[in-house]
């Protein structure tokens, strides 16, 4: 036997879930229960995990892996260095504290589809960290269909609009994840390689060439889709209403930012913000302020709070964005605090919405008509997470929007610092039809009212909770848990 | 929206980005683009000593990029699970009522040539599945053929639930086979350090066949986990509307 | 610049990818969207199978008796390899749409997008 090393830990945060996924529906078959535990304790234990290796990641740099025992680039590899550590922390955390809640046994529910669900479930999250922590080009694109399929198979268990919602999000992801390929196929022509680290070596010779602006043209464009940037968000509002609500938290919190990931490794490492990535950057910051507009805006318009809150997710991947092509150390630390702080604020945003829906059987603004004063709580919950997105302190909302601020106003780019401002004033005001409906309008007397499981209750809380923790210790989460850009700045 | 617009809009777009930059691109053929030099010629050179096998695509495919084929075999399954999500599916303890009418699709002339292909599909299917060391083939090409034979028996029977497998186990299959596969990445773990490094199989033969029996270990599992989703998604596509509970 | 001969291949591959992506955006029939769908997934694996070609190489399979093969006499397995994944993925993706629309079907009894957004909206106004 051997004795494990450091490196030795690393895909298991991959492997478990996938081992588990597996697993799964033959231990469903057996008992239903005994699945559900087992899928609960294999998140927990991959989320210690990844909080465990974070801070070898932080001081001994970064951590690799290589599979079959084949060196990169003739074998596949795994990097853990401070930003995949972030993200492989967040979806962890994610798919831990949303699996009680998305598992909760439905009467009408078949028994065989509880068990897919659950295995859909851990593959999803599989997925997703092995995304972010992979080091090679082609593997993403592998984890990154592991992680659609279930992502569309989850969604069309919410339901017949469910399933019509999944079809086209099947269809759209699919394009998008096959330009990543396609686009690849131009860099492999250009290099001969897929492993990042090798191809940021031989990128260089090439970036003039034609062909390296079709590749990352293409591998842009399937990731803009796949975190659904305006004009390409076609597919999420229909996703997001119709996805099951026990889901949402983990897939609202974590998909569009793992891609959002994949854009900054692809531009920031495999580029190096060079060539055609220099002026991509340029470009994406002014596609990413629009979406951050044209979000807002569409958000103002919905009366399904679900649909509200995907539009407002349109908005806030645009502020990720936007601070990647801003690109200074304070841009950069407020894109990744944001993708932390809003993870945390959409994802107890629909948790709430999800409790509530539960309770009342709808999502309509006016269907929430009161509902603070049952749940009050829960409603305390959903208005933090608001306040939180508008960007009022002490909620976490605040900080990040602070940096990326700062950061606009570092590069004097005051379109985006208007772009800012603007949005925050259109988020206060649909927020605040919500918040006015929860707390001071009458229920309706059609009102219906369903017990509320508190599992359904337990992940708004918890999250609630952290966007104020991450709020007030925002120092501390900046220096411990985003990765710190300013001091591995390549220029 | 006309979509119509909006699509000619997005083919004049991506038109012009293919059209233009097509010819930056090496020439098909050239055996000195960078693709041909850089990291491919280590494993054509390379396979036959590191492996015994000379199947190139086969070892890149199950060797040298082993854990992109693990992944691969985790999305068939996920599809598998995904068509069980999506179509809904009778509770098990209700499988043991009774066996439903079948509406047979074949006449007595396909009835009597799938009796007499079925038996060589499933045998050349094991065939390609054990050359596939040698000769074009592999997991993927085996476990395929295995589902045609399968189905075809469906076709033609009818909605049989239960010939070679039914939907249960077809599940289980396909379970089982990305299950095989991690398995043999999990006892190398376990021997070794190294996920799927063949060469850290605890049996007693040379590295080079440690790997090729590894290989083969690990296409096995990708023929039972394709063979099952397979069967699986075409068990989903034709229950009949009593059979299931979307 | 290769000229336009030598890379016929990538004319093929540009058609196709234009007649994918029209299909799918502007076929109101679901199912021909997923058709399209695939012929823009094949359309990419024949680009990539066109990246590993050489000129005057073989199968990459050494033939018996072969003990050192040269990297200029075998065609490059490595796209041949991604692209099996690519097949497999595409696969799978098709069979799961495939279940997708016959659930919509047995639902709504169309498959024509604008139908279908018809019946959708009256039963949500119903």
């Amino acid at each position: 036997m051997h004795i494990p090393s450091l490196g030795w830990w690393l895909p298991w945060l991959v492997l478990a879930p996938l081992g588990g996924a597996m697993v799964s529906p033959i231990l469903a078959a057996r008992s239903l229960k005994a699945s559900r535990w087992f899928g609960a304790l294999v998140l927990l234990g991959n989320f210690l995990l990844a909080v465990g290796l974070t801070p070898f990641a932080w001081n001994q740099g970064p951590l690799h892996y290589k599979f079959g025992g084949w060196a990169p680039p003739w074998g596949i590899e795994y990097v853990l260095d401070p930003v995949s550590a972030m993200m492989a922390t967040l979806v962890a955390f994610f798919a831990l504290i949303a699996y009680p809640g998305a598992t909760l046994p439905r009467e009408d529910q078949p028994q065989s589809n509880a068990a897919s669900f659950q295995a859909l479930y851990l593959l999803l999250s599989a997925g997703l960290i092995g995304i972010v922590l992979t080091g090679d080009l082609f593997n993403l694109y592998v984890f990154l269909e592991i992680s659609s399929l279930s992502a569309y198979a989850l969604v069309a268990s919410g339901g017949d609009r469910g399933k019509v919602a999944a079809f086209r999000y099947l269809i759209i992801g699919s394009v998008a994840a096959t330009f990543w390929v396609l686009g690849l196929g131009y860099l492999y022509a250009l290099t001969g390689t897929l492993n990042m680290a090798d191809m940021a070596t031989r990128l260089p010779g090439v970036l003039g060439s034609r062909a390296a602006v079709a590749g990352l043209s293409f591998m842009v464009i399937g990731l803009l889709i796949k975190m659904a940037l305006f004009p390409l968000h076609g597919w999420q509002p229909d996703a997001y209403s119709y996805a099951p609500a026990g889901a949402m938290p983990f897939i609202s919190g974590v998909m569009a930012k793992v891609s959002a990931y994949a854009l900054y490794r692809l531009l920031y490492d495999v580029f190096l913000k060079a060539g055609p990535a220099a002026n991509a950057l340029e470009l994406l910051s002014w596609a990413a302020a629009l979406s951050i507009l044209a979000g807002s805006v569409l958000a103002l318009g919905q009366r399904d709070v679900r649909r509200m809150l995907a539009y407002s997710s349109v908005a806030q991947i645009g502020y990720v964005i936007l601070g990647m092509g801003i690109g200074n150390s304070f841009a950069l630390t407020g894109a990744f605090l944001h993708i932390a702080n809003h993870a945390l604020m959409k994802g107890c945003a629909f948790a709430a919405l999800g409790a509530f829906t539960a309770r009342t059987g709808s999502s309509d603004v006016r269907a929430l008509a009161g509902v603070a004063k049952i749940m009050p709580w829960t409603a305390a919950a959903f208005t933090i997470a608001a306040l939180g997105i508008i960007g009022l302190p002490p909620m976490a909302g605040f900080f990040s929007k602070y940096y990326l601020l700062r950061g606009a106003v570092t590069a004097q780019a005051w379109p985006f610092v208007a772009t800012f401002a603007i949005s925050s004033l259109l988020s206060a005001i649909y927020f605040f039809r919500v918040i006015e409906s929860l707390y001071l309008k009458e229920p309706e007397q059609t009102q219906q009212t369903h017990a509320v499981p508190g599992t359904l209750l337990m992940p708004a809380m918890v999250l609630a909770g952290l966007i104020i923790v991450f709020g007030v210790f925002n120092q501390r989460v900046i220096e411990n848990f985003v990765p710190v850009i300013i001091a591995e700045e390549k220029s | 929206m006309n979509t119509r617009f909006l699509s000619l809009l997005a083919v004049l777009f991506m038109g012009s980005m293919l059209f233009y930059t097509a010819p930056s691109l090496p020439p098909v053929g050239d055996p000195e683009s960078p693709a041909s030099l850089h990291v491919s010629p280590y494993y054509i050179e390379n396979s036959l000593s590191d492996m015994e096998t000379p199947n190139l695509v086969t070892t890149v495919v199950t060797d040298y990029r082993g854990y992109d084929t693990m992944g691969e075999t985790v999305v068939i399954m996920t599809a598998g699970l995904a068509c069980l999500l999506i179509l809904g599916f009778w509770t098990p303890k209700r499988r043991s009522a009774k066996k439903t009418h079948y509406q047979s699709f074949g006449s007595p002339i396909l009835d009597t040539a799938a009796r007499l292909l079925v038996p060589y599909i499933l045998l050349f299917a094991l065939y390609v599945l054990f050359h596939g060391h040698h000769s074009p083939g592999g997991g993927f090409q085996g476990g395929t053929l295995l589902a045609a034979g399968v189905i075809l028996v469906r076709l033609v029977r009818g909605r049989d639930p239960g010939w070679g497998v039914d939907r249960d186990q077809a599940t289980t299959l396909a379970c089982l086979g990305a299950l095989i596969y991690y398995g043999v990445g999990f006892v190398t773990m376990f021997f070794g350090n190294s996920f799927l490094n063949y060469s850290k199989l605890p049996i007693p033969v040379g590295e080079a066949a440690r790997r090729s029996l590894g290989i083969l270990g690990v296409e096995i599992g990708v023929t039972v986990a394709v063979a099952g989703t397979l069967i699986l998604i075409f068990d989903c596509l034709h229950a009949a509307p009593g059979e299931e509970t979307a | 610049m290769s000229s336009f001969f030598e890379i016929a291949n990538y004319w093929a591959v540009a058609a196709l990818l234009l007649i994918g992506l029209h299909g799918m955006l502007a076929r109101p029939n679901l199912m021909r969207k997923l058709m399209a769908m695939n012929i823009f997934q094949v359309a990419v694996i024949i680009f990539y199978l066109s990246l590993s070609e050489k000129t005057g190489a073989s199968t990459p399979v050494v033939p018996h008796g072969v003990l050192n093969p040269s990297a200029a006499d075998f065609v490059n397995p490595l796209p041949h390899a991604l692209m099996l994944t690519a097949i497999v993925v595409g696969v799978a993706t098709t069979g799961v749409a495939l279940a997708l629309l016959v659930s919509i079907y047995r639902r709504y009894g169309t498959l024509e997008e604008p139908e279908l957004l018809e019946k959708m909206r009256e039963e949500a106004a119903g």
